[in-house]
């Protein structure tokens, strides 16, 4: 298999923020990064600027005027305010600039997420396009934006912090990749085959609905660092009996009965701990355990259970042990 | 050579052996202990070539038989097989004296690996 190349981060910052913009203003909105972009020309533009908990300016966010109204509108439902009006007036309509305020503050955890010192929004400007940002730094990142149905412009980051803010979003997408449901499946596959000496096909697209009758292993992966539960597994019994059947070859009529009483024992039990067990090995970065393992129908620890709701349903892997047979898999949880 | 396989797991221990023999050492002779208690138990039936040991266990887990044996003078070549395998369990294991330390999952390639770093 070969790993897909890594995202430029300045790509990568795009699909955040469009990401972000997308869930705020509740329709698609796309931000592609663009490398050499015509110049932004004299009229005015919104500036939103960043500034550190001490005051020292951060970062910068120039949204053109045409795009910073169409925000407004998409954020208040409200119509376009002409951007001629805006010029003319030198200022957004209070309303407008409220809800820009808002978009801003989504501008501002992109940012954090990448700063160790937290920066917040200090205000929103009109000014000249070509404003001296200098002190930001040379950092320069642009992208067009387009809203669904509303219209489309530019937008442009400055400064160190928005480059530090490109590089944690390439770093999220590589790993968002790799823990997507097609890449940690692959893992899982891969670590597990190691095991049992042949890998587990791990199809993705099924569903797992957490049914009051529902059998199956509850593997709880935890956080050593934050102590927090970090994932909780959803395996259907059939399946951990499979999996504790395999590193061993216990025949198929062993692991029927225990599946047929509802509980897993003796070796079959202890292959099936072994295999979650090395299940925490694609999160070993971030120092996560197989804390324990819990059956359903049960009771289950009150943090575990709240992960858990009645009759939810849980996107699943159709996991495939060889001649075994096959049996769904979930992971709850999974930051 | 003789290798002793520490784990509380017996699907862990046979999956070890298992590994070993495909990474070419079937001809070892493999005993098994489930505890570090064991552990030291099979020591001082026979000559042992090569310790593999689990981290945790119960009653005496790894590294605390690691450090007995440091402690106690006793010089057996040792490695780890465990899950966790961070820059602190590295440090530890290397001075309590292992010659490796392998994470789980592994594969006959990595305990090769282990073997010569261990000299054998």
């Amino acid at each position: 298999m070969t790993a897909p190349a890594p995202p430029d981060p300045r790509a990568a910052l795009g699909n955040a923020l469009a990401a972000q913009m997308s869930m705020l203003l509740g329709v698609k909105t796309a931000a592609t990064w663009v490398l050499n972009p015509p110049p932004l020309g004299d009229g005015i533009s919104t500036f939103a600027l960043f500034s550190f908990a001490n005051g020292t300016s951060a970062a910068a966010v120039l949204i053109d005027l045409q795009l910073s109204c169409l925000l407004g509108a998409a954020l208040l439902g409200s119509p376009v305010v002409p951007p001629a009006h805006v010029a003319t007036m030198g200022a957004h309509p209070r309303e407008v600039e409220e809800a820009l305020g808002e978009c801003c503050n989504v501008f501002a955890a992109l940012l954090n997420a990448a700063q160790p010192q937290r920066l917040k929004l200090t205000g929103l400007v009109l000014g000249p396009a070509d404003l001296d940002l200098e002190e930001l730094g040379a950092c320069r990142i642009e992208y067009a934006v387009s809203i669904t149905g509303f219209g489309a412009g530019r937008l442009v980051w400055f400064g160190r912090a928005a480059a530090a803010a490109a590089i944690m979003a390439a770093r999220q997408e590589v790993e968002s990749r790799a823990l997507g449901p097609e890449g940690l499946g692959d893992t899982f596959s891969e670590v597990i085959g190691r095991m049992i000496g042949h890998p587990p096909a791990f199809k993705a697209g099924s569903r797992l609905t957490l049914a009051p009758s529902l059998r199956a292993a509850i593997p709880v992966f935890r956080a050593r660092q934050s102590g927090g539960i970090y994932a909780v597994g959803v395996c259907e019994l059939s399946l951990a009996a499979m999996f504790g059947a395999a590193p061993t070859m216990i025949p198929k009529a062993t692991l029927q009965e225990q599946t047929r009483a509802g509980k897993l024992s003796g070796t079959l039990l202890d292959g099936a701990h072994e295999i979650f067990n090395v299940m925490a090995a694609p999160f070993a970065h971030r120092k996560v355990y197989l804390e324990s393992l819990c059956w359903l129908p049960g009771e289950l620890p009150a943090d575990v259970r709240a992960m858990l709701p009645n009759n939810t349903t849980l996107p699943a892997w159709e996991v495939t042990v060889g001649d075994y047979g096959s049996g769904k898999f979930a992971m709850a949880g999974l930051r | 050579m003789k290798l002793l396989i520490v784990d509380d797991s017996k699907v862990m221990r046979s999956i070890i052996i298992r590994t070993l023999k495909a990474a070419g050492y079937g001809d070892a002779v493999f005993a098994e202990a489930g505890n570090g208690i064991e552990a030291l138990k099979a020591m001082r039936e026979g000559a042992i070539d090569l310790m593999l040991l689990d981290w945790n266990m119960p009653d005496l887990n790894g590294i605390d038989l690691a450090e007995k044996m440091k402690a106690a003078g006793i010089k057996l070549k040792f490695g780890f097989v465990t899950t966790e395998t961070s820059d602190e369990m590295r440090k530890r294991a290397t001075a309590a004296g292992a010659l490796f330390l392998v994470g789980k999952p592994f594969t006959p390639e990595a305990m090769q690996a282990a073997f010569a770093q261990a000299g054998l």
